[in-house]
């Protein structure tokens, strides 16, 4: 099975350059939104937070998941079909421990996918602060582009 | 692999902050009632340690005598710290400590002259059963 | 993971519970002994006369150093029930601390506890929201960041940002930020006390204004005097601290009705919901152990009870730090910059240092109780 996994993330770098890959090797393209869970661990550092708090907070950050994966969901299913590309949307959550790179890893090896787009910094979730892409580089099963590096603009 | 979409994940071991800290009350309360059920039924004698650094003076019971509550139990020489306009004026200060509890002194460990740290052993007193020494 | 009943739960928190408890007892009764009597550079105890570590810091070192070197920056599953634990056990401390007042001696200092409190949470407040809009920081991030600088670090930003509308990765930067702020200042706060010879009282008031996040204000106390007792700098520290979590609330509120008023679609937020809603219940059993030492129900002062007693309160809040140090990653704040990095630094070096100040000129060395 070969495809091109796009990872969607909140600066939507990665979409054009992931269609335009799809494009060009006649494959579909799968754009994949990945759920961060691992706030509650992150905010773990909070020794006597007030009662509550923290509840609220991951709520209000699921919120702020949900209404990004329609976003993105929206963005890139209208971009490939403008394209023309075959294309199809998938979400998934990482687990508790597990870093959001690790799920996209996991999700490009059981999906058998041909390569990976992703945007460079990666800003999805707490991907800014866990080291970004560097994890993705390393642990991916299939080549690995990153879009949105503005090397050449410099 | 179509993972389905779970809700985010779990903050701490308890439901919710509150239940966290309803939990904490009551481990802080199992804790304390642990400890209080120990030193009343369970200690069987009580030690009589410095409460500071210090010298003895004098020891006022003797082994295997009675002493009662509030009695005279020994004398603590200590050096007293204080701060005036931010230096520190040493001076020592006699004190007589008086029992605590009452019941019969099984030993007396220290010795006067005997300079103690804070913490160590004075007077081993029989513990009453049902008080808390 | 998500029904397997009490049992299953318990015996899913058992591994990582039992590292941490063996951890500490390791430190306290080999490392800390040893420590004390090794001798380096020709002095016996060199290591606890200049560096000044007791089993406090060494359990946070130690926890730093599982999560960061020997898991590899992730706590392992099966330690990772266990290791949640931690908060529990810093919470039952506090409460427990609540035993070394009386309700005098709490009315005594606190007076002077919410005079400093309030005028430095608020005053931080305005600076970072001066220096936030000069900075160009947008408004909702001024919010998060004055909360987390004016009160309790971590506990203030999560609390506020959902109501200013704060974006998380946003939140997850300031978050960094602080915790890099006062980690820093946990490690150097004892140095600086002991070198300006501070008293119990003057480092405990200083630490409790100054610090940002009250988990640390006790450990950096605990790490000045690790001795749990009345008079300590534990003791007047966590007077500091109790105030500051109780006005947490208040600095919502505060906070949330500043964004709103200049946002067009203005939402009703009552005092008396946010007081509900994140009010932080644990306070009550501090104040519950405070009457229940005010009534002599804990045994006299000096007597064996209450030794015992805060021989237990010591292993509980260790037990505590060793998790909480392995919640400390390093990477993850090495990360911090940007616009919250330079208003937190600023906000937070200022408070410190005029806390610092303050306490100096103007807080007697001697305790008042």
């Amino acid at each position: 099975m070969t495809g091109v996994l796009v990872v969607l993330d909140e600066s939507g770098k990665a979409i054009g350059q992931g269609l335009a890959l799809a494009r060009e090797l006649g494959q579909r393209a799968v754009g994949l939104f990945v759920y961060e869970r691992g706030w509650n661990v992150y905010i773990g550092h909070d020794w006597l937070s007030g009662s509550n708090a923290r509840a609220t907070f991951l709520e209000y950050v699921e919120e702020h998941e949900k209404a990004a994966e329609a976003e993105l969901k929206a963005r890139f299913l209208a971009e490939a079909q403008a394209a023309g590309v075959e294309a199809q949307f998938e979400a998934i959550c990482c687990d508790d421990l597990e870093h959001l790179t690790d799920a996209v890893i996991r999700e490009a090896r059981e999906g058998g996918y041909g390569h990976i787009v992703c945007a460079d910094p990666l800003t999805r979730g707490l991907s800014p602060r866990r080291g970004g892409t560097a994890a993705l580089m390393r642990g991916a099963p299939c080549p690995v582009v990153l879009a949105g590096q503005t090397v050449a603009a410099a | 692999m179509a993972g389905e979409v779970k809700k985010s994940g779990k903050m701490t071991v308890f439901r919710s902050d509150r239940h966290e800290d309803m939990a904490a009350m009551v481990l802080v309360g199992c804790l304390v009632v642990a400890v209080l059920c120990y030193m009343a039924f369970i200690v069987p004698t009580v030690t009589v340690g410095a409460p500071s650094d210090g010298k003895i003076v004098s020891i006022a019971v003797s082994e295997s005598g009675m002493v009662q509550k509030g009695e005279p139990l020994y004398t603590f020489e200590v050096k007293e710290k204080k701060w005036t306009q931010g230096k520190v004026e040493e001076k020592l200060v006699t004190r007589d400590i008086k029992s605590a509890a009452s019941g019969k002194v099984l030993k007396v460990v220290a010795k006067p002259g005997d300079e103690l740290k804070k913490g160590k052993p004075i007077v081993v007193l029989e513990h009453e059963k049902g008080t808390l020494p | 993971m998500e029904d397997k009943g009490i049992f299953g739960k318990i015996a899913a928190i058992l591994p990582g519970l039992a590292f941490m408890v063996g951890t500490l007892w390791v430190l306290r009764t080999y490392v800390e002994p040893w420590m004390a009597n090794a001798v380096l550079f020709g002095q016996k105890g060199w290591l606890i006369k200049v560096t000044h570590l007791n089993y406090i810091l060494l359990a946070i070192i130690v926890g730093m150093l599982y999560r960061n070197v020997l898991f590899g920056g992730k706590i392992p599953a099966w330690a990772e029930e266990g290791f949640r634990t931690t908060r529990l056990f810093i919470k039952a401390g506090v409460i427990m601390l609540g035993s070394l007042y009386t309700i005098q001696s709490l009315a005594k200092v606190g007076g002077i506890a919410i005079l400093l409190i309030m005028t430095f949470v608020f005053g931080t407040i305005f600076f970072v929201m001066f220096f936030g809009r000069l900075m160009g920081m947008e408004r909702s991030m001024i919010g998060v960041m004055g909360a987390a600088c004016g009160v309790c670090g971590v506990s203030a930003a999560i609390a506020t940002s959902p109501a200013v509308k704060a974006k998380p990765s946003d939140v997850a930067l300031a978050i960094a930020t602080i915790l890099g702020f006062g980690i820093m200042t946990m490690f150097i706060s004892p140095f600086i006390g002991k070198a300006l010879q501070m008293s119990d009282y003057q480092f405990g008031a200083w630490v409790g204004t100054g610090i940002l996040n009250s988990g640390q204000v006790l450990a950096t106390c605990l790490a000045f005097n690790p001795t749990i007792a009345p008079g300590t700098a534990v003791a007047y520290g966590e007077i500091w601290n109790v105030v500051r979590v109780i006005s947490i609330p208040f600095v919502v509120f505060f906070i949330t009705m500043w964004y709103w008023r200049a946002e067009a679609e203005a939402e009703h937020m009552s005092l008396g919901r946010i007081l509900k809603e994140k009010f932080p219940v644990f306070v009550i059993g501090f104040f519950g152990m405070t009457f229940l030492s005010s009534v002599g129900a804990l045994g006299a002062e000096g007597s064996n009870t209450l030794h015992l007693m805060r021989d237990v309160m010591s292993w509980i809040f260790g037990i505590g730090l060793v998790g909480q140090g392995a919640y400390i990653d390093i990477r993850e704040i090495k990360t911090a910059g940007g616009k919250p990095l330079k208003v937190g630094l600023a906000a937070g070096c200022l408070k410190y240092a005029v806390a610092l100040l303050v306490i100096m000129l103007f807080v007697s060395k001697e305790s008042s109780f």
